[in-house]
């Protein structure tokens, strides 16, 4: 299932029909309910559907406890319970030493515990007061749009948007809601399925020990970034063009990533509502405790490198429990600290005034950008690759081979690093001029025309977002 | 007893010695995107500083998703309210 397969349009179409044309009888929370339970049975086999409801019946168990006693130790204990049944459900193989009982696969487990745990913390903080019921409790939880991979929409910003009746839906509205998916639906199919097709090629190509095999890892490196990149804003333009047919809000996750100036940066621009997520409920809470319990100001930098490491290993891990991903967490971590580290270390060097001067610096930006676009893109080949089947590819390669692959992928990404700007401007440029209806429509039947032909001449494939496995 | 303004110009001052960057800098206006030192780190660090100047503690979600100092001292202000 993905969010361009034909049955998740017909249900999204069908839903916005049902919300548009049953405004005053039925309310919208029910209707797409009823819509995300329809969604739920048609993309999961019974065992998974049982898996998923164990999991949504006892989160709204714990709330109700939460709700109830107000104690840090019982907020604790909740939390915990829900972590250790997400970890039981998600890797029962590993938990419990079974091999998993196919076809266990519980699409977007991993965005369910994460509403989960922000119901459950900010109501057993008394951050969140409102009484929630089950039907506010399951329409959050459950709402289609955001089920398969996020984004990880908080409480306060959908539920009350739930509850109100869909506004009457303008022409402006349809048509970029419409563009939108449409958009997103091109990322999804073409720009995914041939950066995909480019990955699957160049992996079969890393044989041992030539240039050949090196250049391979490099392109494969790349495409594979290039995929994530694609399907990830592909998926989010279906899901925010379908939320404003609907009528309703649903956040950004990216903001240009290829942008970042740094390796922190990054986090704020790529997969936005999982960084805010651990910001939120480990970054902030962790460093604020440690900075309050060390209380040294002169300290305080690193503290949060510390932070930083810790917050960013536990997003690498959250991706699966397997040794490659607990290196993948390590690089992560080590990224963001080293990034951090590094300001501290130009910031006493330079003085603050100086490593201002240094971060305006054109060819500064450029290498800044390219280190942390490069770090990423080469920490990823650990979620395409574990980590005995990776060390084997590197073995096999040797440092020569192992170095041209690395190489090329801080090359290129070094070319993307000076050329981003411009093609930041030229597109806001674009964006500013006003479009005519005939613009826009060439811009559509040209979208649709190239997934037509993706699909029907070319034949190719179309990959799922990894995320909704997670 | 510090009047709303005191407050106000104490949570300024506050910021500012916890940035170190000059008292004229800071403003209600003032955010992480007109003092590119203000990030992740440095906003707990204010925090943390505001909750031991006035021997307050602020309401997480709104400690940590407060956008500049006019909300940071609004914020003091209605905990200091709530806590009087």
């Amino acid at each position: 299932m993905t969010v361009v397969s034909p049955v998740f349009l017909a249900l999204a179409f069908l839903s916005v029909a049902a919300v548009h044309l049953l405004r005053d009888r039925v309310p919208r929370d029910l209707i797409l309910l009823a819509a995300s339970l329809g969604f739920l049975a048609i993309a999961l086999d019974p065992l998974s559907l049982a898996g998923l409801a164990a999991f949504v019946l006892a989160g709204f168990a714990l709330l109700r406890v939460v709700g109830r006693w107000h104690r840090s130790g019982v907020l604790a204990a909740c939390v915990t319970a829900a972590i250790l049944l997400f970890w039981l459900l998600g890797e029962n193989d590993v938990a419990l030493g079974l091999p998993r009982p196919e076809p266990l696969v519980l699409l977007g487990l991993s965005y369910l515990m994460f509403r989960v745990l922000h119901l459950l913390v900010d109501v057993g903080q008394g951050e969140l007061t409102a009484p929630i019921g089950p039907r506010a409790y399951l329409g959050y939880l459950l709402f289609f749009p955001n089920f398969l991979a996020g984004p990880i929409q908080r409480y306060e910003d959908l539920a009350p948007q739930l509850a109100q009746p869909a506004p009457t839906p303008t022409a402006d509205t349809v048509r970029g809601g419409l563009a939108r998916m449409l958009g997103g639906g091109f990322s999804t199919v073409v720009l995914a399925g041939l950066a995909f097709e480019v990955f699957l090629l160049a992996r079969q190509g890393i044989v041992d020990g030539d240039v050949a095999g090196g250049l391979a890892l490099g392109v494969a490196t790349l495409a594979f970034s290039a995929y994530l990149y694609a399907s990830f804003t592909g998926y989010m333009g279906v899901v925010i063009g379908l939320g404003r047919l609907l009528g309703i809000a649903i956040p950004e996750n990216f903001d240009r990533p290829w942008l970042a100036r740094n390796f922190l940066e990054f986090w704020a621009r790529w997969h936005i509502t999982l960084s805010e997520w651990f910001k939120f409920y480990l970054f902030n809470p962790a460093t604020k405790e440690l900075l309050r319990v060390v209380d040294r100001p002169a300290v305080a930098p690193w503290l949060g490198a510390i932070g930083y490491f810790l917050t960013f290993f536990v997003m690498g891990v959250w991706h699966g429990t397997s040794a490659g991903f607990a290196v993948y967490g390590l690089l992560l971590g080590a990224g963001v600290s080293l990034n951090k580290a590094w300001q501290v270390l130009m910031i006493q060097r330079l003085g603050r005034r100086g490593y201002t001067a240094l971060s305006g610096r054109r060819w500064y930006a450029v290498v800044a950008r390219t280190a942390a676009l490069s770090w990423f893109a080469l920490a990823l080949v650990l979620v395409w690759s574990d980590l005995q089947p990776l060390a084997a590819t590197i073995a096999g390669l040797g440092a020569g081979g192992t170095g041209i692959g690395v190489g090329l992928v801080v090359a290129v990404v070094a070319f993307g690093a000076a050329v981003g700007p411009v093609v930041a401007g030229l597109s806001e440029g674009w964006a500013r001029l006003p479009h005519s209806a005939a613009a826009e429509w060439l811009v559509a039947v040209a979208q649709t025309g190239a997934i037509a032909y993706y699909l029907l001449a070319w034949q190719g494939i179309v990959p799922e977002l990894i995320y909704q496995r997670f | 007893m510090e009047t709303g303004v005191e407050r106000f110009e104490t949570v300024c001052a506050v910021v500012a010695e916890t940035l170190d960057v000059d008292r004229v800098e800071v403003d209600a206006d003032t955010c992480s995107a007109t003092l590119p030192v203000w990030d992740s780190l440095a906003h707990l660090m204010i925090i943390n500083a505001i909750e031991k100047r006035f021997a307050v503690a602020l309401p997480k979600r709104g400690a940590y998703t407060v956008k500049n100092v006019g909300e940071l001292a609004g914020l003091v202000e209605r905990q200091l309210g709530h806590a009087a």
